[in-house]
C-alpha cells in the first residue's frame, strides 16, 4: 500500500487531493447438485483518486494501478470541466488511523478446507431429510485491505475478512435457503445446511389463498430487503433531493413507536464496520429512529455541510458527491415472544422484488416466498400471493418486534408482524 | 504478456484452459438539480481457466507480471478440486476462430468535449425546470469503451464495443405525495446516438407522466387482463421464460422446464429466441467462451426447444454450444446467460387486444423484475399504467408490479403484431454477476397476471 504516497505527492499538485486504495483477495466456491462446478481465487486492486479545488471536482478510478498517473490526470481533467458545488465539503481532518478493532482479522483458510465447509452444509441438509437436493452452495473468503490518504495528513489503514455462505435445497418443488456471514470464522455450516433443509421441507404442497387485510410477520431476509428500501429515505442524499418523505421531520414521529433504527459502523464483528468512511471519515455509531421519531439521516461531507451538521461518516464512494450508504442498520429489539408473532397471522420467511418498489413514495408489491397461513397454532404453506402497500404506512402499523436480532446482509434485525396488510393472491 | 505461449507451457498439465482478457474504460456524467458528478473509470483483469482431470481451476488478476504465478494457482485449485469430484465436468469444445471484431461508429464519444456533455444533459434539465411540482431531475450519461480478448490453444478472439447510455428521470411532489418516473435508452455505437437522442422531447414527455402520476389512482389488486406493451414484455419474457431456459438452472434442477424438452409449455402464439446478433444492448459476435454467437429458439409454437448454454452445461446434456456463456469481467466463470430476448410478433393488432381484455390493465415500461425459477414465482414493474374498460383504454393508474406463476401464464398470452426495438437499458443479475441485455417483443396480452393494487 506504499504506493498510494507517491500517488499523493503528485495528486496534490492539483489541489485537494484524496486517495483510497483497496486491495482484495478471494476465495470462492460454488456447488451445485451436490457437485463441485468451481473454486476459483483472485486478487484485485483498485485506485480511486479524488482532486477538489475551488469547489470543482473531479474522480477517476482505476483497476491498472501501472496507469496510476493517468489516473490522477483524469481526475483532474475532470475536475477542471466541472462547475462548482453548492458548498465546500473540506477535508476530512481524522488524526491516523492505523488499527481498528472491531473484531476484524484476515481469514486463512486453504481450497480443502472450504470445501470441507460445503460438506458440512449438505450433511446438514441431509440430517434433515435423505431426499433433499443440496441444489445450490455459494461461499467466498474475501480479504481486504484498505488505505486511505488525504493532502491535509488524513492518513488511515485497516484490513479484514469475512466469509459469506447460501446454501438452497429443493424437493418436489420446494426450494428452502439460508445466508450467513462473519468476520469471525465462526459460521456453523452444519446448522446453515440444516436450516435450509427444514425450510424446504416445511414449504412442500403449497396452497393457494384469497386475498385478504391480515397481519403479516416477516423473517429475517423479508424484513432485510424491506429496511434496505426503507433506508433510502435516511439517506441525507435524498433528503436534500427531494426524494425523501423524511424531509423536514426531524423530531417528529414517523414510524411505529416499536420501531428503533440504528447505524452503526463500530459494531463489534459487524459485518460492515469499517474505521473511516470513503472520505476518510472516522465511523460513529449513528441514532436514526428512536421509539419512532426521527432523529437525524445519514451523511456524507458534502450534505453535512450543506445541512449544517457533521459526517456520520457514511460516504460510499468518492465517485459521486453526494454519495451515501448504511452501514450495520440495527433495529432494536422487541419483547414479543414467539407465540405473539405466530400467532394467526401470514408468514413470510422472505420477499422479493424489493428493487422494484418505488423508494420515493414508498409504494411496493413484492412476492412472498416460503410463506404460510398460521392459524390456531397451525402452519399450512401458501403460494402465488403478494405483499402491496406503501412501505412507511406498514412501518406505522407495527403489532410486534421480536427479542432476537439476527444480521443479515449488514442489517440486523428482530421478526416484525405487521397489522392490517393487504395479501393479494 | 504472451498469453498463448503461457497456455503452450502448460499444455501438458490441462485437459482445457482458457484466458479472458478485458481491458475498458468510461465516463458518466450525473446531473442531479444542481450537482453534477464526472467520473472516469479504467479497468483491467484477466482470468485464466483451466481444466483438469475433469475440474475446473479459476485464478484472476489485474497485474499482468503476475500472470505465470496465476496460472500456477490456476491449476493448484484445479487439482484441489478434483480431489472431491463427485462427477467429472465434460465440455462441449468451441471450434476454433481467430479474429478482430470492432462496433461501428460516426463519432468517437471519448473525443467529445465534456462540457458539450454537460449542456446536453442541462437541456433535459430545461424542459422540466419551470414546473414547479418537479423537485428532482436527473440524468445520466454514460459513454463506456470495452476491449475483451478470448484466448485458447486453438482460438483467438478480440471483441471491442462501444456503448452509449442515457437515463432520464425526475420526482415530482404535491399534497405530500411524491412520485417518480424515469427513462433510458441505450445503443452500441459512438455519440451520434446521443446527439439523435432528443433528449428535450424526452423531458416533456417525463413531466406529463410524472405529474399524471401524482394525480393517478392506484389499481385494484387482484386478477385481470394485463395488456404489455413492448418494453414490458419483453422484460416478462426475459425474467419469466428466459430465466428457466438457462441450462445450469435445468441440470441443478431449479428450473420450472426442466425434462420439457420438446412439451408444450405455452400458448401456441408464442415463437421466443435468444439472440446476441440482434440489434440491441446485449449484443456480440461471440460469448466469453469463444463461441459464435447465433439464434438460439427457445419456444417455437409454444413447444420449448432449447435451452441456453455454456461449454460445460452443453457437454453435460450432450447438447450444442448456443453462444450463451457469458461473464461479467474474466474474474468470474463462465454461466449461461440471456443476451438479447425475442418475441416475435403474432397477429392481433394492439387495438384488438384491448378489446379482448375488455376489462384490465394497459401496463407500459419497466421497473425491473425477478423470478425464483424453481417455482416458477416471478414478478415484474411496470412504470405507468392505465385502466381498461370495456374495451377502451381509460384512467391513468401509478406504477403496479405483475406477479404470477410461469406456467400458467404462458398458456394464454395472445401475441401482437407491433414489434418494436426498445433500446432498452437492461442489466441482468444472476448470482454475483451482472451483464448486459436487451429485448425486442410486440405488446401482447395476459390473460390473467396478479395486480399489486392497494385496493
Amino acid at each position: 500500500m506504499e504506493e498510494i504516497e507517491k500517488i499523493l505527492n503528485y495528486a496534490q499538485k492539483f489541489g485537494d487531493a484524496e486517495i483510497m486504495l483497496n486491495k482484495e483477495e478471494e476465495t470462492s466456491l460454488a456447488f451445485e447438485k451436490e457437485t463441485l462446478t468451481n473454486l476459483n481465487a483472485g486478487e484485485t486492486i483498485e485506485l480511486n483518486v479524488r482532486i477538489t479545488k475551488n469547489k470543482k471536482y473531479g474522480f477517476a478510478q482505476t483497476t491498472n494501478l501501472s496507469k496510476w498517473r493517468e489516473c490522477v490526470d483524469a481526475a483532474v481533467k475532470l475536475m477542471k470541466v466541472n462547475e462548482p458545488l453548492t458548498v465546500n465539503p473540506e477535508l476530512s481532518g481524522s488524526k491516523l488511523i492505523r488499527e481498528f478493532d472491531a473484531g476484524a482479522r484476515l481469514i486463512s483458510i486453504q481450497n480443502e478446507e472450504l470445501i470441507n465447509k460445503a460438506f458440512e452444509i449438505m450433511r446438514g441438509a441431509k440430517d434433515v431429510d435423505k431426499e433433499l437436493l443440496v441444489s445450490e452452495i455459494d461461499m467466498a473468503v474475501c480479504n481486504f485491505k484498505v488505505r486511505f490518504a488525504n493532502s491535509i495528513g488524513c492518513d488511515g489503514y485497516y484490513e479484514s475478512g469475512i466469509i459469506n455462505a447460501h446454501a438452497s435445497c429443493v424437493l418436489k418443488g420446494a426450494i428452502g435457503y439460508d445466508i450467513s456471514a462473519s468476520k469471525k470464522d465462526d459460521i456453523d455450516f452444519y446448522e446453515l445446511g440444516k436450516s435450509a433443509g427444514k425450510l424446504c421441507i416445511k414449504s412442500q404442497n403449497p396452497k393457494k389463498i384469497e386475498s385478504q387485510k391480515t397481519d403479516v410477520t416477516i423473517d429475517y431476509l423479508g424484513m432485510v430487503e424491506l429496511l434496505d428500501l426503507l433506508s433510502k429515505s435516511l439517506f441525507a442524499s435524498n433528503v436534500l433531493e427531494n426524494k425523501s418523505v423524511f424531509k423536514n421531520k426531524v423530531g417528529k414521529e414517523v414510524l411505529s413507536p416499536k420501531i428503533s433504527i440504528i447505524d452503526d459502523a463500530t459494531l463489534l464483528h459487524g459485518i460492515e464496520s469499517q474505521p473511516f468512511d470513503a472520505e476518510g471519515t472516522c465511523s460513529k455509531r449513528n441514532e436514526l429512529i428512536i421509539n419512532g421519531m426521527l432523529k437525524g439521516f445519514l451523511h456524507d461531507k458534502y450534505t453535512a455541510k450543506q445541512m449544517g451538521v457533521e459526517s456520520t461518516g457514511n460516504c460510499a464512494s468518492m465517485a459521486i458527491r453526494p454519495s451515501i450508504k448504511y452501514t450495520n442498520l440495527i433495529v432494536k429489539e422487541g419483547n414479543a415472544s414467539e407465540d405473539e408473532l405466530f400467532d394467526d397471522c401470514i408468514y413470510a420467511y422472505n420477499l422479493m422484488g424489493s428493487h422494484m418498489a418505488n423508494p420515493v413514495s414508498g409504494d411496493f408489491a413484492l412476492n412472498l416466498l416460503n410463506a404460510f397461513e398460521i392459524k390456531n397454532g397451525k402452519w399450512a404453506p401458501i403460494r402465488d400471493a403478494m405483499l402491496t402497500g406503501n412501505l412507511f404506512e406498514l412501518f406505522k402499523n407495527v403489532k410486534a418486534v421480536g427479542k432476537k436480532a439476527k444480521m443479515r446482509s449488514g442489517i440486523a434485525t428482530p421478526l416484525i408482524k405487521f397489522s392490517n396488510v393487504q395479501v393479494v393472491a | 504478456m504472451d498469453f498463448l505461449k503461457l497456455l503452450k507451457k502448460h499444455e501438458a498439465e490441462f485437459d482445457y484452459a482458457d484466458i479472458r482478457i478485458e481491458e475498458g474504460n468510461s465516463e458518466v456524467i450525473k446531473l442531479e438539480n444542481k450537482n453534477i458528478s464526472l467520473v472516469d473509470n479504467s479497468d483491467f483483469s484477466y482470468g485464466i481457466r483451466v481444466l483438469v482431470n475433469g475440474a475446473w481451476g479459476l485464478a484472476y488478476s489485474n497485474e499482468l507480471k503476475n500472470a505465470p504465478e496465476i496460472f500456477k494457482k490456476a491449476l493448484k485449485i484445479a487439482k484441489a478440486s478434483s480431489r472431491r469430484l463427485k462427477e467429472k465436468v465434460k465440455i462441449a469444445k468451441p471450434k476454433p476462430h481467430q479474429g478482430a471484431y470492432k462496433i461501428k461508429f460516426k463519432e468517437n464519444p471519448f473525443s467529445i468535449d465534456t462540457k458539450e456533455k454537460i449542456n446536453y444533459l442541462k437541456d433535459y434539465k430545461s424542459a422540466l425546470s419551470a414546473e414547479d411540482r418537479i423537485k428532482n431531475i436527473t440524468s445520466v450519461m454514460s459513454v463506456s469503451r470495452t476491449k475483451k480478448q478470448f484466448i485458447s490453444l486453438e482460438s483467438d478472439i478480440k471483441q471491442e464495443f462501444y456503448i452509449c447510455l442515457l437515463r432520464f428521470s425526475a420526482t415530482a411532489s404535491e399534497n405530500g405525495l411524491i412520485e417518480e418516473t424515469h427513462k433510458m435508452h441505450c445503443k452500441l455505437g459512438g455519440y451520434e446516438i446521443i446527439k439523435e437522442y432528443d433528449q428535450i422531447k424526452t423531458g416533456e414527455n417525463i413531466k406529463e407522466a410524472v405529474i399524471r402520476l401524482l394525480h393517478a389512482k392506484n389499481p385494484k389488486g387482484g386478477k385481470m387482463p394485463v395488456v404489455c406493451d413492448p418494453q414490458l414484455t419483453g422484460v416478462f419474457f426475459h425474467e419469466a421464460v428466459g430465466h428457466a431456459c438457462e441450462a445450469d438452472h435445468i441440470i441443478s434442477n431449479s428450473s420450472i422446464f426442466k425434462d420439457m424438452l420438446g412439451k408444450r409449455v405455452a400458448s401456441e402464439e408464442i415463437n421466443m429466441c435468444d439472440d446476441p446478433t440482434a440489434n440491441a444492448r446485449g449484443f456480440y459476435w461471440f460469448d466469453d467462451e469463444g463461441v459464435k454467437a447465433r439464434e438460439t429458439k427457445l419456444i417455437t409454437n409454444g413447444v420449448l426447444t432449447n435451452y441456453l448454454h455454456s461449454i460445460e452445461t452443453a457437454g453435460k446434456l450432450g447438447m450444442s454450444p448456443t453462444g450463451n456463456g457469458r461473464v461479467e469481467s474474466p474474474i468470474f466463470k463462465p454461466i449461461p446467460r440471456m443476451s438479447n430476448t425475442v418475441l416475435k410478433p403474432g397477429k392481433w393488432s394492439f387495438y384488438d387486444l384491448v378489446k379482448e381484455a375488455k376489462n384490465g390493465i394497459y401496463a407500459k415500461g419497466f421497473a425491473g423484475g425477478i423470478v425464483e425459477p424453481i417455482t416458477g414465482q416471478f414478478s415484474f414493474g411496470a412504470q405507468e399504467c392505465y385502466l381498461i374498460e370495456n374495451g377502451e383504454i381509460s384512467k391513468p393508474l401509478k406504477e403496479v408490479t405483475l406477479a404470477g406463476n410461469i406456467l400458467e401464464i404462458l398458456k394464454d398470452i395472445k401475441v401482437g403484431s407491433d414489434m418494436t426495438n426498445p433500446f432498452s437499458a437492461g442489466t441482468c443479475g444472476k448470482g454475483n454477476q451482472s451483464v448486459r441485455v436487451g429485448d425486442l417483443a410486440p405488446h401482447i396480452l395476459l390473460k390473467e397476471a396478479i395486480v399489486g393494487g392497494r385496493d
